[in-house]
């Protein structure tokens, strides 16, 4: 009788798995950046609702398990270790840098594919087969943002930066742009994760009388920043790039963010009907703006089936493979939102926009088109 | 130029200092009239700033008229009810139990935060709307204006509370000596009640003056608790006046240090460091200082207590 | 009595009575509960058992409010003023029990005349003054009530010859307009000297009682004092 039930049980669960393919879903949804984790989970679980909905990957179901990383590198990567023992097919997140730093060797090691919300530049230069952004790199972004810069007349600038993983590649590659135009960076500050009050670095930006400063911390200090530079007067223009031109940084900036210019990969605002649909949807179910992170999390998912798909079962490490200098298209697989291309490493190579904040609003200013300098192209 | 700097700095260290020193005041009457060292104290504070915004966004009323209803929801929970659940019943068992309680009382205030508003940041309104005055070369926000202007008048009412009424003197002296003050006939139980009220008041006055410019977040409590617990250590824990001071301090000094550290020049050399990271070091070592040397505190007394 | 600290039983069934507008001085080993009594006497300790009577009421349980108003006073060993409010202020805590904030003022007057040199501190802060002026500041406000029986615990202490004496005169002085008092000291044969009963207390308790003269007599007081026991 006991055995008889015990391989019901088992029979019944074996069903389930063949009926369903699991996702783990490492994000930061507590901690510093909670809001950028619950975005991003927010994204991957309405992608999940929509490929279901359209009868799964490959006739399976999909099934999402959030896994909160706390916003602390060491337990993402716990978490995500844990997370593996299940054998999912896909690990998406989580977006941190620096917690991506140190998990993404779990699902090198358990040869799981992982799609990151990340954008420091490290995280693809180290010959890791299984990692893949969903938006591109500082590499890629930041050369687009110091352009804009230079072409908007910037001659001078203060940088501050977190100093965390995200924050530091950053610096690095804004520095190495601003070298090559030509344009002087007079002060580096950095600052503090969760920093609180940034009027001294404020103060620091205005005595040096640069041009212009470029901004690269998190969101909430984004938003901060951003306060203190009102409060204090500051009328010099303010460059960035996704971080700090987000919904979320909008939202809790309020008015204090009119003004600021740059560049981002992805927003809710980009003139493109998939991206528009998407956004409905999205504020629809969770009754607030998606910023660029959901969208990446949703753009996930996606890839992720279509490469299940090409593939034509959910092989990890054909997929990861074939995804290598693959192109997807919104033809392909509408749910991409936007045609995406992946290089050798895991970067990608997709449309981008000029944004500049009017009445607390993102407006796109310039489309700036995919360069197709990627092995997906070739 | 440089004057201009320091001067503008000061400002906003005095704005951000008064804002810690209405949280430290509050952490140091406590200890003094009941011997509670409230580590929930900076979770009371994060969590007064999401009641006003449910407040705001439930009654449909503005920001002062929810400020305050949340006092008074605040002087209920976080006064009365904090210290006739938790405070009253394990004090008899010493300083540790409670301490431990008011911990995890603070874990708690964070995860239901978390559960019922999100682990999101939210924005919250200011007072006035900023806006940038001109003092000869001197530039001053209105908003810090604003708040140095406020949490001066709650400090100076609460001073003259202590000094000039009875009611006032009796708290005092049930912080000084609760023994002699009981002697005396005074009542010293209401006396102590009075000071969590005052508390709890003083916490919803510092979550309307530091969130708008930190945000509403479920995690700024841990932030706060230190501050006050720094400050009070700081300037004196024993004393009003001392953990006043002590918040300011910290407000002055956190602001002066990351800006003169930004940019450290080493002599004899074209080197220019950015210290500011480590700006945070200069209150600790204060800290670390005060409680080697002056474990009073700077402004504080010794105690001296018999009976 | 039984009274003690938590479950430790410092008084055990110590009886004790104090005589009307006389004064009355107990002595004791230190540690023997003095201190002890006077508190569970005021209302700050629990009474397991027994009975405390003033005038025939019964009072065993009462607060330290509703004894100030019964008209009893307490002065506790060391320095009890608040050192970081004003003197004035200080003194002014002396009339809570009358409830009656003009009264109060009335009464401090009256204090003030006893001990000018409390009047010309009035503004300072009371921890600025000397051991002496804040003795002097207790027992002013301890006066504030006009009480019928003073609690007086070793108010010699860290005082001078001079300032012992001068206390001693004014209690004594309290004593000739009618105040009952009992006080502790450390002094015993200067203290019995001046008063009218003694009290010796022992290990919590009663180890003899008589007058102060007859118990100054007694051969094994000396004894008492060198630490030995006393057997009676
Ligand atoms: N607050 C307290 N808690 C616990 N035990 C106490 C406390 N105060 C006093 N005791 C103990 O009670 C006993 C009696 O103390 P008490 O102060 O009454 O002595 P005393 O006769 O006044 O001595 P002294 O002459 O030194 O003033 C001592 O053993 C003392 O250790
Ligand atoms: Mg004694």
């Amino acid at each position: 009788m006991k055995r008889l039930l015990i391989s019901i049980v088992l029979l019944f669960s074996l069903s389930q798995a063949q009926d369903s393919v699991l996702f783990i879903v490492p994000a930061e949804i507590s901690g510093g950046g909670a809001t950028v984790g619950n975005n991003w989970a927010d994204g991957v679980k309405l992608a999940a609702e929509h490929i279901n909905a359209a009868g799964g990957i490959l006739g399976a179901q999909v099934v999402t398990e959030v896994l909160d990383t706390q916003t602390d590198p060491p337990t993402s990567k716990a978490v995500i270790a844990k997370g593996l023992e299940k054998n999912p097919f896909a690990v998406i997140g989580p977006v941190y840098s620096g917690s991506t730093i140190v998990n993404m060797v779990e699902a090198e090691r358990a040869k799981t594919p992982q799609w990151v919300g990340s954008e420091a530049a490290s995280i693809t230069q180290q010959g890791n087969q299984f990692i893949f952004r969903t938006s591109s790199g500082q590499n890629g972004s930041i050369p687009k943002v110091t352009k804009f810069m230079k072409d908007e007349g910037i001659n001078s600038v203060v940088i501050i930066y977190v100093n965390n993983e995200f924050g530091q590649g950053g610096r690095a590659a804004a520095v190495e742009n601003f070298g090559n135009l030509g344009i002087d960076v007079k002060l580096e500050l950095s600052t503090e994760q969760q920093q609180a009050d940034f009027t001294p670095e404020v103060l620091q930006a205005i005595m040096v009388g640069a041009d212009a400063i470029f901004a690269y911390v998190n969101e909430e200090e984004s938003a901060r920043l951003l306060i203190a530079l009102q409060q204090q007067g500051v009328t010099i223009p303010v460059f960035g790039e996704a971080v700090l031109l987000s919904q979320v940084v909008l939202d809790l900036a309020g008015d204090a963010a009119n003004g600021v210019a740059g560049h981002v990969n992805l927003t809710a605002e980009a003139p493109v009907p998939a991206v528009q649909e998407f956004r409905a949807a999205f504020e629809a179910k969770y009754g607030y703006t998606p910023d660029h992170n959901a969208m990446k999390g949703y753009i996930a998912m996606f890839v992720a089936k279509e490469m299940a798909e090409r593939v034509g079962s959910f092989d990890k490490l054909a997929v990861a493979e074939q995804l290598h200098c693959s192109l997807i298209t919104t033809e392909d697989e509408p749910g991409v939102l936007m045609d995406i291309a992946y290089d050798e490493n895991g970067d990608i190579d997709r449309d981008t926009f000029l944004i500049s904040i009017q009445d607390g609003k993102q407006v796109v200013t310039g489309v700036l088109p995919r360069l197709k300098n990627t092995c997906a192209d070739q | 130029m440089q004057l201009q700097f320091f001067v503008q700095l000061l400002v906003s260290g005095i704005a951000t200092g008064a804002i810690y020193a209405l949280m430290a005041v509050g952490f140091a009457l406590l200890w003094q009239t009941s011997g509670t060292i409230n580590f929930a104290q900076g979770e009371f504070i994060m969590v007064s700033s999401f009641i006003i915004l449910w407040l705001m966004g439930l009654l449909h009323i503005g920001l002062v008229p929810a400020f305050f209803l949340a006092m008074f929801i605040s002087m209920f929970i976080f006064g009365f009810l904090f210290k006739r659940i938790l405070v009253d019943p394990l004090l008899k068992y010493g300083d540790v139990p409670l301490i431990i309680a008011t911990i995890g009382l603070g874990m708690i205030i964070r995860e239901l935060t978390r559960i019922f508003w999100g682990a999101n940041a939210l924005p919250f309104p200011s007072l006035v709307k900023n806006k940038i005055l001109i003092f000869g070369g001197l530039r001053v926000g209105t908003a810090d204006l604003v708040t140095i202007a406020v949490a001066i008048v709650i400090i100076a009412a609460l001073q003259l509370f202590l000094n000039k009424t009875f009611v006032g003197r009796s708290m005092e002296a049930t912080a000084q000596n609760q023994d002699v003050a009981r002697i005396l006939g005074i009542n010293v139980d209401r006396m102590i009640l009075y000071t969590f009220l005052i508390n709890a008041f003083l916490v919803t006055s510092a979550a309307l003056l530091v969130t708008p410019k930190l945000l509403a977040k479920f995690s700024s409590g841990e932030t706060f608790g230190l501050i006050a617990f720094m400050a009070a250590i700081i300037g004196g824990f024993n004393q009003v006046r001392g953990a006043l001071i002590g918040g300011f301090l910290i407000g002055i000094i956190d602001n002066l240090a990351k800006f003169y550290l930004a940019r450290v020049h080493l002599p004899f050399t074209d080197i220019t460091l950015n210290l500011s990271p480590y700006a945070l070091a200069i209150p600790l070592l204060l800290l670390i200082g005060v409680i080697l040397f002056k474990p009073e505190g700077i402004f504080g007394r010794k105690e001296e207590r018999s009976i | 009595m039984v009274a003690g600290y938590g479950a430790t039983t410092i008084l055990n069934s110590t009886t004790i009575e104090v005589h009307e507008a006389a004064l009355t001085t107990v002595i004791g080993p230190n540690g023997a509960g003095k201190s002890t009594l006077f508190k569970a006497i005021f209302g700050m300790l629990p009474i397991r058992e027994g009975k405390i009577l003033l005038e025939g009421q019964d009072i065993t349980h009462l607060k330290p409010l509703a004894l100030l108003e019964k008209g009893m006073a307490y002065v506790p060993q060391g320095r009890n003023i608040f050192p970081q409010l004003s003197v004035e202020h200080n003194l002014e805590f002396g009339g809570i029990s009358l409830k009656n904030l003009q009264e109060t003022r009335v009464r401090m007057e009256k204090v003030y005349e006893q001990f000018p040199i409390l009047k010309a501190r009035a503004k300072k802060q009371a921890g600025t003054l000397s051991g002496g002026e804040q003795k002097m500041l207790e027992i002013g406000r301890a006066m504030l009530l006009e009480p019928k029986l003073l609690l007086i615990d070793e108010p010699s202490i860290g005082l001078s010859p001079i300032l012992v004496q001068q206390t001693f005169d004014l209690l004594l002085a309290l004593r000739d307009r009618g105040v009952s008092i009992l006080m502790i000291e450390q002094n015993a044969k200067k203290a019995l000297g001046i008063s009218d009963y003694g009290i010796v207390l022992q290990q919590g308790r009663l180890a003899m009682a008589g007058t102060a003269q007859g118990i100054l007599n007694h051969p094994e007081i000396g004894h008492l004092f060198l630490g030995g026991v006393v057997k009676v």
